[in-house]
């Protein structure tokens, strides 16, 4: 080859290191990435994280939208429900201050039951014309969309800092949370279709088991929105609790479990819950372990703890695994499959760690929208 | 860059009933209104039970 009198071959020639325009082809890039470098990665991730961040917001807008329909369609108001939704999104929750750890955990209870309270007063009082279930679906509905809104919020704060500051070290952190925001992101889009059709969840497979075994027996209220009824099994008492289903809510656990003690103590305490699957983990297996299978923030399980540690009550525990979007939406086949053989190891737990004349108490822990007993 | 895009996974939702009585089955589309225990309709099948919902589940369209 010759164009022009140069021969490339010569040009390029790796063999001969005397060549100025070889210099420059190895040495320039090698330059441009030692001063550049961070910058050409911040653009490659920003550009990344941008992406993610319009899907976020896409969420949260469509979610919204979702809401604000819902409400219109069932709430018999001539008034716009837009303004006093929105205002909602905003809401905040300070967390107790943690420099003296002793004594935290009531304090946080104490707040996220305003909360809770709060928002239920709140959104009674709005609409009044709305049943117990309709409004449960709507604070369900209203805590998915403030979420979104939370981690769009707190995603989009992250991105504007890091580009600019051109902090590359800022935005790494935020590049490798983003595929776990977008999984929850995304599970809480299609948790709405549930809430607002008032379908099961995955994490109602333990009220699904624990009302299962409540058919046919007296139920009655024991706590907020949590009912207890109690049955004869093989010479043994159960004393069976979950939240109050159809509704979407998890209840009080916690309150129903100290108040069954306080009147009748029970021999061991059996709990169903929903768990985080690991990776590579069967949706729907079944494992069965020992402490208190109960989510949140931590407080019922602080209480939980606290109460059977007293009484010297062991508590044993049933999970059924799977993954955080399919225990917030539609409960998946194999999930609902799961609830016979949850059921058989409930029963072969009491029959092995509660003699006959004894008592157990089983808690079907989780949001028990969907599940009636 | 995403070379391969992950398909999103739909379900379409189903509710099982089951006798009380013949304890049979008849599995069919969800209907809103419909919940897990809610007792329904007559057996079709025995004449005498009621039928009650069993299950509610997602099944992945294909």
């Amino acid at each position: 080859m010759d164009f022009l009198g140069t021969n490339l071959d010569k040009l390029f020639s790796s063999t001969d290191n005397s060549n100025p325009l070889m210099w420059m082809v190895w040495i320039l890039p090698i330059f441009v990435f030692m001063l550049y470098g961070q910058r050409i990665q911040l653009h490659v991730t920003s550009s990344e994280i941008n992406k993610g961040l319009e899907k976020l917001k896409l969420y949260r807008d469509d979610t919204r939208k979702e809401l604000i329909a819902y409400v219109k369609n069932n709430v018999k108001s001539s008034a716009d429900p837009t303004a006093l939704l929105d205002r909602y999104f905003e809401y905040f929750t300070i967390m107790p201050v943690d420099m003296d750890p002793n004594g935290i955990v009531p304090k946080i209870k104490h707040i996220m039951r305003t909360r809770e309270d709060s928002t239920r007063a709140q959104v009674k009082t709005l609409f009044p014309n709305l049943s117990h279930l309709e409004a449960s679906q709507i604070i369900n509905i209203l805590e998915a969309v403030t979420t979104l809104h939370m981690l769009y919020k707190m995603v989009r704060h992250f991105f504007l800092t890091a580009k600019k500051q051109n902090n590359f070290p800022l935005i790494l952190p935020l590049q490798m949370m983003m595929p776990f925001i977008m999984e929850e992101a995304e599970a809480l889009k299609v948790a709405v279709s549930a809430f607002k059709q008032g379908q099961p969840i995955g994490d109602g497979i333990g009220p699904m088991v624990i009302g299962k075994m409540m058919l046919g027996t007296e139920k009655k209220s024991v706590a907020l929105e949590t009912v207890q009824s109690e049955k004869d099994f093989e010479g043994r008492k159960l004393y069976l609790l979950k939240a109050e289903g159809p509704a979407a809510t998890v209840g009080r656990p916690a309150d129903a479990l100290e108040k069954i003690i306080s009147e009748n103590k029970p021999d061991i305490i059996v709990m169903v819950d929903a768990a985080l699957k690991l990776e590579g983990e069967d949706t729907g297996s079944v494992a069965q372990g020992f402490g208190a299978a109960i989510g949140g923030v931590g407080t019922e399980r602080f209480e939980i703890e606290e109460i059977a540690t007293k009484h010297n009550i062991p508590i044993h525990a049933i999970v059924v695994k799977q993954s955080i979007k399919e225990a917030i939406t539609l409960m998946k086949k194999e999930i609902a499959d799961s609830s016979e053989k949850v059921l058989s190891q409930v029963y072969d737990i009491v029959r092995e760690n509660a003699k006959q004349g004894q008592s157990a108490l089983v808690i079907g822990v989780g949001n028990t929208l969907g599940v009636s007993q | 860059m995403r070379l391969f895009k992950k398909k999103e996974e739909v379900l379409d939702p189903y509710t099982v009933e089951q006798c009380n009585s013949c304890s049979k089955t008849s599995k069919r589309k969800f209907k809103q209104g419909d919940y897990i225990f809610k007792v329904t309709d007559k057996c079709p099948f025995c004449g005498t039970g009621q039928m009650v919902i069993d299950k509610i589940f997602g099944e992945v369209v294909k």
